[in-house]
């Protein structure tokens, strides 16, 4: 008996104290097997709320007990499981009087068909920065129905778009639109930004490209071209779209536009048609870069009124699975400018300065034609060939005249001049190049060789009539030094290039680095035959004038040696590359019967790179330094009389100069708060540069000359910071930027060194807000110079601002209204002492009609307020000038366009 | 004294289970494989909301290009006391067609002895580490059960985040009260996780016994400090202004 009481007492005891350790509310117990009567070992004993089932604590059996503490007060549900047994439940309840429950020998039965299967049926960030590229998805940007790329464009933050079509990202101008990394009607980036539906892009990529030539020949040149890739959506890869759009106006304006495509995964298809003289259509002249210049002699840069015809072809497919491609597009138009200005202009000259005031007309007319073609094939694996060919012709003529006063300080006559020509051109080019790169097993090495060819040809007939009458310090004619010019000039010229090259590459030292070796020759020669022909008394162009008649052949032929070194990791690249030519020049002049040679030894250094510090920050940088060759205009120019007041001499003993260029970057964009910063610094600075030199007469007649600079170095330095982000809460995207640059120039002035400093201090801030029914935006800038030259007592310090406002609402009923506006502030300083301010309005209304609504009907209101004066300023150490211009003015037009589109591919249905 | 020597024993046999037959070998460790499947169609229809009407294109064109389903997967280690969960890299979407809760941004250390846990969260560029305790699930114990990986499994029901329905499927047979991502608190591994109303699941895949490498069994590290309070008011700040498809966006990176 008093071994039961002591074993009673020893239990209590143990209980009391477990509890007291833990909590009040405890439950304890064992788990037996019905069948074997052992205990059951890592059964899950479970406390669930009685009233709803609700998981309170669970514990496993240790060798078949349990003990579970820390409950709360309240009614439970014991549940007990075992693998293969059935569940025990039981309800039991803890309160103040009874704490404790215990569970002896719960029985634990095995199941045997109690298994039931149950089956159970089951915004975003805008911005990317990866490497040097920046990438925006469409879709976070909401334009309304059967918008533009342009539109789409505008709303993203650092991009901008004037009104011809210009783009410009982060300060630096767009050179290259491609669409799914193809070219798209050549390079033009109005055809794709005015053309392309918004609703069809699906991603926005703003890089910097290498060049065309580095592309092709494995060797980078340091030059970067900014370059916009369009990314289409896969479900807009195959449709039909286009727009026709036909506007008339008051003033006899006019345009029209029919844009039509035909697109597959494996083809696209364009045609388009332009007829407009608002100066908004139809100037495309992304050409004139690829073809020089020549291209088309006249463009139309918003000076003068424009009419213009234009029309082009494209097509680019690729087949064999994709082992083929072919590029091509044919362009041809017309423009026709009419100018009437008038400029004044102020000339320095140490301690005073000449005044000049110019009246001008020109008609011009140009014409030209453009085939490109670019083809592409994989010959095998590893081999790849590479082929394009451009073709181009034009023809123009102008008419112009203008009339020039020059009076000195005092106001006293200087000079005068009444000038007259005419002109007629034709040129033609071709260019070829091809490329064939293998790559070879070992991972990084490959051989690429490439040769091109170039073939120009230009004949132009000029007719000149200048009469020019200068006046002595009294004001009285100067009869021995007037002069009438009245000459025949017919001009002839043609060159040819041709040029060959190989490029090695092979991986060293360790992963990711390849050393490349390259060399290439190259061998132009050029023929340039100008002649003058006096009058004679029979009123024939017969007489030649041998002193303004030049017939030069050029050659130039250079060996140039290159090697690169370039490395990427994760989340670096960058190569440094180092080129060596030696150039030869020879000159011939075929009239005075010299040969002029010159020998030039070349060198290039350019290095590039970019790191990804994070996966919101990027730093890049780059490096440029090259050897600046004399060009042959600066040794040994045309012998010229076109312009008898500005005269242009060469200087055989130039020496190359040097140029250094150095940027760095940073950009961060935070998806959290959809933000970003953007700086760029950049320096650069001319060893040896070759400047302009300038001698004034007392007659007013300029001649210039090149020099080398010793001793100074101009150099240009800029700093800019952009930043862009959202205010909290709002949809408003407001972009402040701040850019401070600098520049010393010098050039020489009869014999004096001008020193020419300025810094340019340009904040600004935007902000815009858009969805499909509206458009908000405001651009803030302004633009104070200071500005300090030597030689002049007046600085030509500037200050202004500019403000401009777009606006788009949506009305009711599918009516639409909007305006933009633009106004700048140029404020009066020491040279020009009266304030330039102008404000350009424009405002359209309209409606829109079909369910797409894409028939829209709508009535323009341009240069509301008639302010459009075609005034300009600039001012250089040198000279400053304002003049005015006729433009296109106040005007009203009426315009019907239809845009028109159907893709292909339905949506799959929401599967269960 | 002699019988009060024979009770001693009797007891202590009682507790140490001498005669228990241990016929169960219960799981503690291992590693389990999951696949997360997703409906992107009812996922993306979440995020044209009466403020974000413009996304519907986007939706539309997702159905017209893209698959409904998305599968990605990912990796639990564990023992008696701790588990890893690492998501394993999968189909990156274009990120128009994003959204966090599609995404698998959690890497998830557990450490069930001491009731906290170490959570490395992808939040776009920022990486954050939250320390805290284990996140608290309300679970009601049903009496479904089915087999997954091998394993029978009975249904619980839950709640996260005070108004998100989960189902789990937990398996008796291992020991170990963790689970996919920050599932956990149930009698047994975790090893199917529906979504009902979010139109997400998780189910392993294939489940390994063989020895856990404790070297690899450890919290992440990289990340900026944060309790789930802090990490859910930087999320406040930064997401709410986004509206509905904010606060959806919320709900996906703080589960």
């Amino acid at each position: 008996m008093t071994n039961k009481i002591a074993i009673i007492l020893i239990c209590c005891c143990c209980c009391i104290l477990s509890a007291r350790a833990q909590s009040n509310y405890a439950i304890k117990g064992t788990v037996t097997d019905t069948t074997t009567k052992t205990k059951l070992d890592g059964a899950t004993i479970t406390v669930l709320n009685a009233k709803d089932s609700i998981l309170q604590k669970f514990v496993y059996t240790n060798k078949g007990a349990f003990n579970i503490s820390g409950i709360k007060p309240g009614k439970f549900l014991l549940l007990v499981t075992y693998p293969d047994y059935a569940d025990y439940t039981a309800d039991f309840e803890l309160d103040a009087a009874h704490p404790q429950k215990n569970f002896d020998d719960i029985p634990m039965i095995l199941r045997s068909t109690l298994l039931k299967d149950v089956i159970i049926k089951a915004k975003a960030a805008a911005i990317k920065i990866k490497g040097d590229t920046t990438e925006f998805n469409a879709a976070s940007y909401a334009t309304e129905k059967n918008a533009k790329v342009e539109d789409l464009l505008k709303q993203l933050p650092g991009m901008r778009i004037n009104q011809s079509g210009v783009i410009m990202f982060n300060g630096e101008q767009v050179q290259k639109v491609l669409v799914d990394g193809e070219e798209f009607f050549g390079d033009d980036p109005t055809l794709v930004t005015k053309n392309l539906r918004a609703d069809m892009v699906s991603k926005i990529q703003v890089y910097d490209d290498k060049s065309e030539t580095a592309k092709q020949t494995g060797v980078d040149d340091g030059q970067k071209i900014k370059t916009i890739n369009v990314k289409l959506r896969e479900d807009k890869k195959r449709g039909v779209f286009g727009k026709a759009d036909a506007e008339v106006g008051t003033d006899k304006r006019y345009a029209e536009q029919l844009m039509a495509n035909k697109f597959t995964p494996t083809e696209k298809m364009a045609v388009y048609g332009n007829l407009g003289n608002t100066g908004n259509v139809g100037l495309g002249g992304g050409d004139n870069d690829k073809y020089g210049g020549g291209f088309s002699s006249y463009a139309y840069n918003g000076v003068g009124i424009p009419a213009a015809r234009d029309a082009g072809v494209h097509y680019d497919g690729k087949w064999d699975k994709d082992k083929q491609t072919l590029n091509t597009s044919y362009k041809v138009g017309a423009l026709d400018v009419d100018k009437k200005g008038n400029s004044q202009s102020q000339i320095s000259l140490p301690g005073s300065f000449n005044h000049s005031d110019n009246t001008n007309n020109a008609h011009t007319h140009g014409f030209n034609q453009s085939l490109d073609a670019r083809f592409t094939a994989k010959l095998d694996s590893n081999t790849s060939l590479y082929l394009s060919l451009n073709g181009a012709a034009a023809n123009g003529h102008s008419v112009s005249q203008s009339n020039t006063v020059t009076t000195r300080e005092n106001d006293t006559l200087l000079n005068t001049n009444n000038n007259n020509t005419t002109n007629n051109y034709q040129n033609k080019n071709a260019r070829a190049f091809i490329n064939i790169s293998k790559k070879f097993k070992k991972p990084g090495r490959s051989v690429t060789f490439y040769t091109s060819g170039n073939a120009d040809q230009s004949t132009s007939t000029d007719y000149q009539r200048s009469d020019l009458k200068y006046y002595n310090a009294d004001g009285i004619i100067d009869a021995t030094r007037s002069k009438l010019i009245d000459q025949y000039k017919p001009n002839t010229s043609d060159s040819h290039f041709g040029s060959i090259g190989l490029n090695y590459t092979e991986p060293v030292f360790t992963k990711g680095m390849t050393l490349s070796v390259g060399y290439s020759l190259s061998d132009s020669k050029s023929n340039n035959n100008q002649q003058s022909f006096d009058k004679s008394a029979s009123g024939v162009y017969d007489v030649p004038d041998l002193l303004y008649s030049n017939n030069y052949s050029t050659h130039n032929s250079s060996n140039d040696y290159g090697l690169q070194l370039y490395y990427s990791k994760t989340k670096f690249w960058g190569f440094i590359r180092g080129n060596v030519s030696n150039a030869v020049l020879t000159q011939t002049d075929r009239i005075a019967d010299t040969v002029l040679t010159r020998k030039f030894v070349n060198l290039y250094f350019f290095s590039r790179g970019n790191y990804q510090l994070s996966k919101a920050a990027s730093i890049n940088f780059s490096y440029n330094g090259y050897t600046q060759q004399p060009s042959i205009t600066q040794i040994q120019p045309l012998r010229q009389n076109s312009d008898p007041l500005n005269i242009q001499l060469g200087n055989p003993t130039l020496r190359p100069g040097y140029s250094n260029n150095i940027s760095a970057g940073y950009r961060l964009y935070q998806t959290t708060y959809d933000r970003g910063i953007n700086i760029n610094v950049s320096y650069s600075n001319q060893i040896n540069a070759i400047i302009s030199n300038r001698t004034t007469d007392s007659a007013g007649v300029n001649t210039y000359q090149y020099s080398n600079l010793a001793g100074k170095q101009p150099n240009n330095w800029n700093v800019n910071l952009d930043v862009y982000g959202h205010p909290k809460n709002t949809d408003l995207l407001v972009d402040p930027s701040f850019g401070i640059s600098g520049n010393s120039s010098y050039n020489y002035i009869n014999s004096k060194l001008s020193q020419n400093h300025n810094i340019t201090y340009n904040p600004g801030i935007n902000a815009h807000i858009g969805k499909a029914t509206y458009w908000y935006a405001l651009y803030l800038s302004g633009t104070f110079i200071q500005n300090h030259n030597n030689l002049q007592q007046v600085p030509n310090n500037s200050k202004g601002y500019q403000i401009k406002f777009e606006q788009y609402t949506k009305l009711p009923l599918n009516f639409f209204f909007g305006t933009n506006g633009q106004y700048d502030y140029t404020a009066p300083n020491q040279v020009f002492p009266t304030a330039f301010s102008r404000f350009l309005l424009k405002a359209y209304v309209g409606k829109n009609f079909l369910k797409e609504e894409n028939l829209k009907v709508a009535i323009t209101g341009n240069d509301l307020l008639n302010q459009n004066s075609g005034y300009s300023r600039n001012g250089t150490s040198d000279n400053f000038t304002e003049s005015r211009n006729n433009v296109i003015r106040r005007f009203f037009m009426f315009s019907v366009s239809w845009d028109f589109s159907k893709f292909g591919k339905a949506a799959q249905t929401q599967k269960q | 004294m002699k019988n009060f020597s024979k009770t001693l024993i009797t007891l202590f046999v009682l507790h140490s289970g001498f005669v228990t037959a241990q016929s169960k070998h219960f799981i503690t460790g291992g590693t389990i494989e999951f696949e997360k499947t997703q409906n992107m169609f009812a996922i993306l229809k979440k995020k044209v909301t009466p403020t974000h009407m413009d996304y519907q294109t986007t939706y539309e064109n997702y159905q017209k290009s893209e698959q409904q389903f998305i599968t990605y997967k990912s990796t639990l280690i564990f023992n008696a006391t701790s588990s890893l969960f690492t998501p394993e890299p999968g189909k990156s979407l274009p990120w128009y067609y994003w959204a966090p809760i599609a995404e698998q941004l959690n890497t998830i250390y557990s450490d069930f002895g001491n009731q906290n846990t170490t959570v490395q969260k992808v939040f776009y560029e920022r990486t954050y580490i939250i320390k805290d305790s284990l996140r608290k699930i309300k679970w009601k114990l049903t009496d479904e059960t089915r087999k997954i990986a091998g394993y029978n499994c009975r249904r619980a029901n839950g709640l996260i985040l005070d108004s998100v329905y989960v189902v789990a499927f937990y398996a008796e047979d291992i020991h170990v009260p963790g689970g996919p991502e920050s599932f956990n608190g149930l009698p047994g591994m975790i090893l199917g996780v529906v979504l009902p109303h979010e139109n997400i699941n998780w189910y392993a895949t294939k489940v390994t016994l063989d020895g856990v490498d404790e070297k690899k069994l450890v919290p992440p590290k990289k990340g900026t400090p944060a309790t789930y309070k802090q990490y859910y008011q930087v999320l406040w700040d930064t997401q709410s202004r986004y509206g509905d498809v904010g606060r959806y966006y919320i709900m996906g990176f703080y589960f």
